[in-house]
């Protein structure tokens, strides 16, 4: 079935790019999502809201590679806007889930102890903090493309990550 | 910039507390053009494979993410396709039901003439009501 846009007039992403999208980032995108949000089902519709602008409103030309950084960067402002219209929700502002929910690994209880702390310290860091560290440590971003992402200058990205994984691992200390 | 690189020391309290001190502010202003410093603080940051596997775990997503998201965009653009299919024969309809209503206007095509009735509501009641009074 050919999908039609109704807002622009021009060339958009085939399903078939769209679908390719979704393979590819659905997962960098949830984390992303996740890293703000911190709702597990919310994070699911920010994946689906990232991949809709995508297909709408993709920088490059149908049938070019969509770059991740404008991607992740879609997904944390859907997310960012996600929570703004959600600020009654039952998280505080700067809180995350009791438990990473939705994830169910066949751990040692001493390992979801683990993770359990892990995701503690991470509660205790601020929203700039978390993206960082999933940008870096779990999507594998360079410099470069978590600037792209989080529209901050090179220098700056590196400064606080660095303070980020200390915070991180201080707050580690503390958990375990 | 100072050109003497901080030691460990200070990266380390500039770390812990940022620039809330005068000497972590000279130590910031540093870090932040110093490629040097990122080597360090690189290496003094750098976070254990562990924790890393950990935070892979920790933010995992659903196994069916990628399924449940291929869907849930399926049927929101067929959605979208479907409401715009409709609006397109609602404008076809009202432009098929105002040639009825007004085939002189469509004719024409251009702006209101004399036998119209002004769209801003300023004619008089004579022309309005055609002049019958």
């Amino acid at each position: 079935m050919s999908l039609a846009n109704h807002d622009e007039d021009r060339v958009l992403p085939s399903e078939e790019e769209l679908r390719d999208v979704v393979d590819r980032h659905a997962a960098a995108v949830y984390r992303v999502a996740l890293s703000v949000v911190r709702d597990p089902s919310l994070a699911d519709d920010v994946v689906q809201e990232t991949m809709l602008t995508a297909w709408r409103r993709s920088p490059v030309a149908a049938g070019k590679e969509i770059p991740r950084a404008w991607l992740l960067k879609v997904a944390r402002n859907s997310a960012i806007s996600l929570l703004r219209t959600r600020r009654e929700d039952l998280h505080g502002p700067d809180t995350l889930p009791e438990a990473p929910g939705g994830i169910e690994t066949p751990r040692t209880v001493e390992g979801r102890a683990q993770l359990a702390e892990l995701w503690e310290a991470m509660r205790h860091l601020d929203e700039d903090a978390r993206a960082l560290i999933i940008l870096k440590e779990v999507d594998g971003l360079s410099y470069e493309e978590i600037a792209a992402t989080l529209e901050l200058p090179l220098p700056t990205v590196k400064t606080r990550l660095f303070r980020a994984r200390k915070a991180l691992k201080n707050a580690l200390k503390e958990w375990r | 910039m100072i050109h003497r690189h901080p030691s460990r020391k200070q990266l380390q309290l500039w770390l812990d507390i940022g620039a809330s001190r005068r000497s972590t502010r000279r130590t910031e202003r540093h870090v932040a053009e110093c490629e040097h410093c990122h080597d360090a603080l690189e290496e003094l940051t750098e976070l254990d494979e562990a924790i890393i596997a950990d935070l892979q775990l920790a933010t995992a997503p659903p196994d069916d993410l990628t399924a449940r998201t291929q869907v849930g965009v399926d049927d929101r653009l067929r959605n979208e396709a479907a409401i715009g299919s409709f609006l397109d024969l609602f404008t076809i309809g009202w432009d098929v039901a105002r040639t009825v209503l007004d085939p002189a206007d469509e004719a024409i095509g251009g702006p209101a003439t004399d036998g119209d009735i002004p769209h801003d509501g300023s004619g008089s009641a004579d022309e309005i009501d055609g002049g019958t009074r």
